[in-house]
C-alpha cells in the first residue's frame, strides 16, 4: 500500500513542502471567495495538495500525472481568470501564487521525472506492453 | 508509516501556515442601517449583498442624472455593485468591498431597464429602472 522509502534531497523536500502550501493558499483564497465554483476550485486545490505529498504507492506512481494536472488546473484557472476577471487585489495575489505553483511543478517534474515527453512516451509503452500481454492472456486461454 | 505521518505533518504545517495568514479579510460585518433598497439618510439608494445574494432585487433611479448607490456587503466574501447596459456591455463598476459598506457614484443614465450585478459571483443580479 504504501511506496517503498526513497531517499530525498533536502531541496526535494523544501520543492514539494512549497506546492503543497502553495496549492493550499490558493485553495483557501478561492474558499473565501464563497459560491460553487470557488469551492469546488478550492477542493480541486485541497485534493491535489493531498496528492501530491501522500507516500502511498499508487500516488507515488502517477505522481507525474498529478504535477501535469495540477499545472494544467492552475493554468486553466489563470487563463479563466484572465479572461472573465475580476480584477482586484486578492484574485491578483491568488494568480502571483498560481503562477509560482506552476514554476516549481515544473521544476518537480524535471527534477523527479525528467523530460515531459519521455515520460509520456514511456507510460503509453508500458500501457501498450500490458494491453498487448492481456490480449496474448486471453487469446491463450480460449 | 513514517513516511505517511511525514507527509501528513507536512500538510498540517502548510494547512496552518495558510491558516495564520489568511485570517485578515473576515471581519464581522457592521449591521445595516437602512432596510435594502430604501433610499438612505444622505438619499443615496441602498442595495445589501447577504448570503452570496443581493437581498434587494430591484431599484429605481433618476434618469439623466447622478445618482448613488451604497453597496453594504454584509458577507465575509468579496462583493462590488456593477451595472450592464442593454447591449450586455459593463457601463458601472464600484469597488469590489468585503464586510463594509461602499458609495458608488453612478454617472448620468439614459432612462430603461438595466441589470446590476456582482462582478465576483455574476449569478448575484438585481433590475436598475432608470426613469
Amino acid at each position: 500500500m504504501f511506496a517503498s522509502r526513497t531517499s530525498f534531497r533536502t531541496s526535494d523536500v523544501v520543492i514539494r513542502a512549497a506546492i503543497v502550501a502553495l496549492a493550499l493558499a490558493t485553495g483557501y483564497i478561492h474558499f473565501t471567495l464563497g459560491g460553487l465554483l470557488f469551492t469546488l476550485n478550492a477542493i480541486g486545490y485541497a485534493v491535489a495538495a493531498v496528492a501530491i505529498a501522500i507516500p502511498l504507492a499508487l500516488a507515488v506512481r502517477f505522481r507525474w500525472v498529478v504535477r501535469l494536472g495540477l499545472i494544467g488546473y492552475a493554468l486553466t484557472a489563470i487563463v479563466a481568470w484572465a479572461i472573465q476577471g475580476p480584477y482586484f487585489q486578492t484574485a491578483y495575489i491568488a494568480k502571483a501564487i498560481e503562477v509560482t505553483l506552476i514554476v516549481l511543478l515544473a521544476v518537480d517534474f524535471a527534477r523527479m521525472d525528467g523530460n515531459p515527453v519521455a515520460v509520456v512516451k514511456r507510460e503509453l509503452a508500458s500501457f501498450a506492453s500490458l494491453v498487448t500481454n492481456r490480449s496474448g492472456t486471453a487469446g491463450a486461454g480460449a | 508509516m513514517k513516511r505517511l505521518v511525514q507527509s501528513l505533518g507536512l500538510v498540517a504545517v502548510a494547512v496552518l501556515a495558510v491558516a495564520c495568514s489568511g485570517g485578515g479579510g473576515s471581519t464581522p460585518a457592521p449591521a445595516a442601517s437602512a432596510p435594502a433598497g430604501s433610499p438612505a439618510a444622505d438619499g443615496s439608494i441602498v442595495v445589501v449583498a447577504k448570503d452570496l445574494a443581493f437581498v434587494t432585487t430591484s431599484i429605481t433611479a433618476p434618469a439623466g442624472e447622478a445618482f448613488q448607490v451604497t453597496l453594504d456587503n454584509q458577507d465575509s466574501a468579496p462583493h462590488n455593485f456593477a451595472i450592464k447596459d442593454a447591449s450586455g456591455a459593463t457601463s458601472y463598476k464600484g469597488e469590489i468591498v468585503t464586510s463594509t459598506k461602499v458609495a458608488n457614484n453612478v454617472p448620468a443614465m439614459a432612462a430603461g431597464t438595466y441589470q446590476f450585478f456582482c462582478e465576483v459571483h455574476p449569478n448575484m443580479t438585481g433590475t436598475l429602472t432608470v426613469q
